[in-house]
């Protein structure tokens, strides 16, 4: 008796967590897909395949989050990657030529601070002028993409070493490389958001910056930093980018902002900020990269992935709102 | 015909467990002024929300004109002929006089507004409200008065052709000329056969304007009686209905003379001039009118707002505080006035808003050690009795007195030192403020010391060791325990001197 109450309680409280609605959403494409393709959709080949495609959007949904937990936006994220991706490869084309071939951590370093710095002016600017976060990461998203542009005069270019040639492409233990960046990379940034002050301090700004300025919290130095954190994630994604096509592609990051915040959304983080968890956002990049999986494995339009792309996010967001 | 122009009979609203309403009747007789009076939290804005379709009642009918109603929403009650006239003016700020009277009613032809047919229509009701005293017609309503932008919404009022119009507290932040001014509108509007509903909790008013009086207490209805027949005492003591000695606990202090803070002539744009010290384990009460300046006194000490000049001395040391984060550090405590919107994290749980202003005392190099912090929230959260299944409870789904309580607890939590509390009460039913009172007397004995400001003289006096009382941004007087009359406090509110 007392345990089938423990059971149905146990089934009350995962339903009633708001992380369990995008892993239902989850499990129902999962089976659907299935259904769909039942002999390469759920293979290992195309599962690993699926967690690949997601790993770079998931890394730059990860600083998304954590921007949107503190109730702003960017949307500098596409020219971050690019900017990082083309500067990178450049870079890498002279160590190459030099005959290096491994990790190039100078470089990598270098470009991830650059993600880093675009964060904190993004950062400053927002939080100290008191502007709106859409506008003022739309500006740095143009302003960087015309530099990259400039740059690279909007052509591919520059060499990738064999390390990060091979990061790209192979495995480890059976896991694509990005993958397993992805999930360390994830892990750390949930033991930032709920182990330490500042994760904490991210939702109450997130929740009522006004209650958490009168509590004490620094919400100007945060909110910065969620920026720095996002660039840095951009950043990332940039060099995995770089990696993946093997050449410093100035548009290769096209689309990257829209996804990474789609994902989020799907996953249950509020636009207003305070409510959310990389959980559920781990769960909309999965939903997201196999939407486009089986579109493709079942040879529909790709034009029509945008279409079920939308529509996938307007039911996340209405379902959400009703759950309320 | 019916004699009553609204009769609401039985109503009751509960919100979740807590009772709001319990069986109340209203009757309100056709071109009267019917003032409708409490305590705060006696019910009588869920009354008006009720009546406005803004809340369903869970009982009772509604009579408009002897006829029984159903309101579904404020607009279905505007068509019934009620308007309400909220404390915050229901205006858009960039919107012109004219505009705003129109808004939702435009004037148009094929969707195309006829300027000229808004004017004469919103002109005409405009001129009734305002009588001439609106500078223009033409500029956006933030830059009126606020007592010019309450002409504006009572002439939208009325250009809704209401019947019944309903004036929440709306001398709240009107100067005493800005009063008479408005009295002699809400008296025109009687004359003109227009049946009015005024809360006010100025007693003075009621018997300077109104006509008939329904007394609320604790969301049950009391009584009603016509103005004439009755006087203050006898109205003070309806609505409290019982001793003072019981509402408030009896008072145990440490005796100290350590001085913790000491603020010398402190100004900045909403007041001049202030100084006071504050000893260790006393409650020094802040009393005045809404607007006297206290709150920003306090925000400015605690680093909220920026002052312009004077010192601060904390424990003897003087300190110069511009962010609330060093406020903290210094061991000061602030539960805000509108806990909604300053003091609650309302989607977050009350393990969160317990321990947002203590997560240091839990953690290490930046790491929150989960184990301690549950039980830091935990012993705060059995101290002060909350109500709430567990301490996972998200905070927008708790009472306002709980809310109170979670707020109170995250100051216990952070271990201030100096906590200062403004309207810790507002909107909070009897039984939670008594617990409030008895928290703080416990807080005092253990050596915090706590500014407290409050509207209700009564609060003031039965808690506070001291009270000083402002007015227009000046510190007017201090009294002691053995001067506290509602006549002294009321006296040196309105700016006058003490014999």
């Amino acid at each position: 008796m007392t345990k089938e109450k423990e059971k149905t309680n146990i089934v009350k409280r995962i339903l009633g967590n708001p992380v369990s609605v995008p892993y239902i959403a989850l499990i129902l494409v999962f089976v659907i897909s299935t259904i769909a393709s039942p002999n390469i959709f759920p293979t290992y080949s195309n599962i690993m395949n699926i967690l690949r495609q997601a790993s770079i959007v998931g890394v730059v949904s990860i600083g998304m989050t954590v921007v949107l937990l503190v109730g702003g936006i960017d949307l500098s994220v596409t020219s971050i990657m690019a900017l990082t991706a083309c500067l990178l490869a450049d870079m890498m084309e002279k160590g190459v030529a030099a005959g290096k071939t491994g990790i190039m951590i100078g470089p990598v370093i270098l470009v991830l601070l650059l993600g880093c710095f675009i964060g904190l002016v993004n950062g400053i600017v927002i939080v100290t002028r008191r502007l709106e976060a859409f506008i003022v990461t739309m500006a740095m998203n143009m302003i960087v993409k015309g530099i990259v542009m400039v740059y690279t005069k909007g052509a591919p270019g520059g060499k990738v070493s064999e390390f990060w040639e091979n990061f790209g492409s192979g495995f480890v233990f059976g896991i694509p490389c990005a993958v397993i960046l992805y999930a360390l990379m994830l892990a750390i940034f949930v033991i930032i958001l709920h182990k330490t002050i500042y994760g904490r301090h991210i939702y109450a700004i997130g929740s009522n910056a006004e209650a958490a300025r009168l509590t004490g919290i620094k919400v100007k130095m945060n909110k910065i930093m969620a920026y720095v954190l996002c660039g840095f994630t951009a950043a990332l994604g940039g060099v995995m980018l770089m990696a993946r096509v093997r050449v410093g592609e100035p548009n290769g990051s096209t689309g990257y902002d829209m996804d990474a915040l789609a994902a989020a959304v799907i996953g249950g983080t509020a636009m207003s900020g305070g409510v959310g968890t990389l959980a559920g956002t781990f769960a909309g990049v999965i939903i997201m990269a196999m939407v486009n999986n089986i579109l493709n494995l079942i040879g529909a339009d790709p034009n029509l992935q945008s279409l079920i792309k939308g529509v996938i996010i307007l039911a996340a967001v209405v379902f959400q709102k009703q759950e309320k | 015909m019916s004699e009553y122009a609204l009769e609401m009979l039985g109503v009751t609203k509960t919100f979740s467990k807590v009772t709001a309403l319990d069986n109340v009747d209203l009757h309100v007789k056709k071109g009267e002024i019917h003032a409708l009076i409490g305590e705060n939290g006696a019910g009588k804005s869920t009354l008006m929300k009720v009546l406005s379709g803004v809340y369903k009642p869970d009982a009772g009918t509604v009579k408009i004109n002897g006829e029984v109603v159903t309101v579904k929403n404020p607009r279905d009650a505007i068509d019934k002929g009620v308007s309400i006239i909220y404390q915050e003016l229901s205006l858009v700020p960039e919107l012109n006089a004219i505009k705003n009277v129109m808004l939702g009613q435009e004037k148009n032809k094929c969707s195309i507004i006829s300027t000229k047919e808004e004017n004469e229509f919103a002109g005409k009701y405009l001129d009734y409200a305002s009588r001439g005293t609106l500078p223009s017609y033409k500029i956006p309503v933030k830059r009126l008065s606020v007592a010019q932008q309450q002409m504006v919404d009572i002439a939208k009022s009325l250009s809704y052709n209401s019947k019944i119009i309903v004036m929440d507290e709306p001398t709240d932040s009107l100067t005493t000329g800005e009063i008479d001014r408005l009295f002699e509108i809400v008296r025109k509007l009687k004359e003109d056969g227009i049946t009015v509903i005024y809360i006010s909790h100025r007693l003075e008013e009621l018997f300077a304007l109104c006509d008939r009086v329904t007394v609320l207490r604790d969301g049950k209805y009391i009584t009603d009686a016509n103005i004439a027949d009755i006087d203050k005492d006898w109205l003070i003591s309806k609505m409290i209905g019982r001793d003072l000695k019981d509402t408030f606990p009896p008072r145990h202090r440490m005796e100290s003379d350590e001085t913790v803070l000491e603020v010398e002539n402190l100004t900045a744009e909403r007041f001049q001039d202030v100084s006071f010290k504050l000893k260790k384990g006393e409650i020094l009460g802040f009393g005045g009118l809404v607007g006297a300046g206290r709150t920003e006194v306090l925000r400015a000490i605690f680093g909220a707002d920026r002052y312009k000049s004077g010192t601060i001395k904390v424990f003897g040391q003087e300190v110069r505080i511009t962010q609330p984060n060093q406020a903290v550090k210094y061991g000061f405590g602030f539960a805000t006035e509108d806990r909604k919107t300053q003091g609650l994290f309302l989607n977050q749980d009350i393990q969160d808003n317990i321990a947002a202003a203590a997560l240091n005392k839990v953690s290490k190099g930046g790491f929150v050690d989960s184990s301690k912090e549950k039980v830091m929230v935990q012993k705060y959260f059995d101290e002060l009795q909350v109500v709430a299944p567990d301490i996972n409870k998200i905070c927008k789904f708790l009472s306002g007195g709980n809310q109170q309580k979670v707020v109170l607890a995250k100051w216990l939590a952070s271990e201030c030192k100096i906590l200062f509390l403004d309207e810790p009460t507002r909107g909070i039913d009897v039984g939670a403020k008594y617990e409030i009172y008895l928290l703080m007397d416990k807080l005092v004995q253990s050596g915090v010391s706590i500014i407290l400001i409050s509207s209700e003289m009564p609060e003031l006096m039965g808690v506070a060791d001291r009270v000083m009382v402002m007015h227009e941004g000046s510190l007017t007087g201090e009294l002691n325990v053995d001067e506290f009359s509602e006549e002294n406090i009321m006296k040196l509110a309105s700016g006058e001197k003490l014999e």
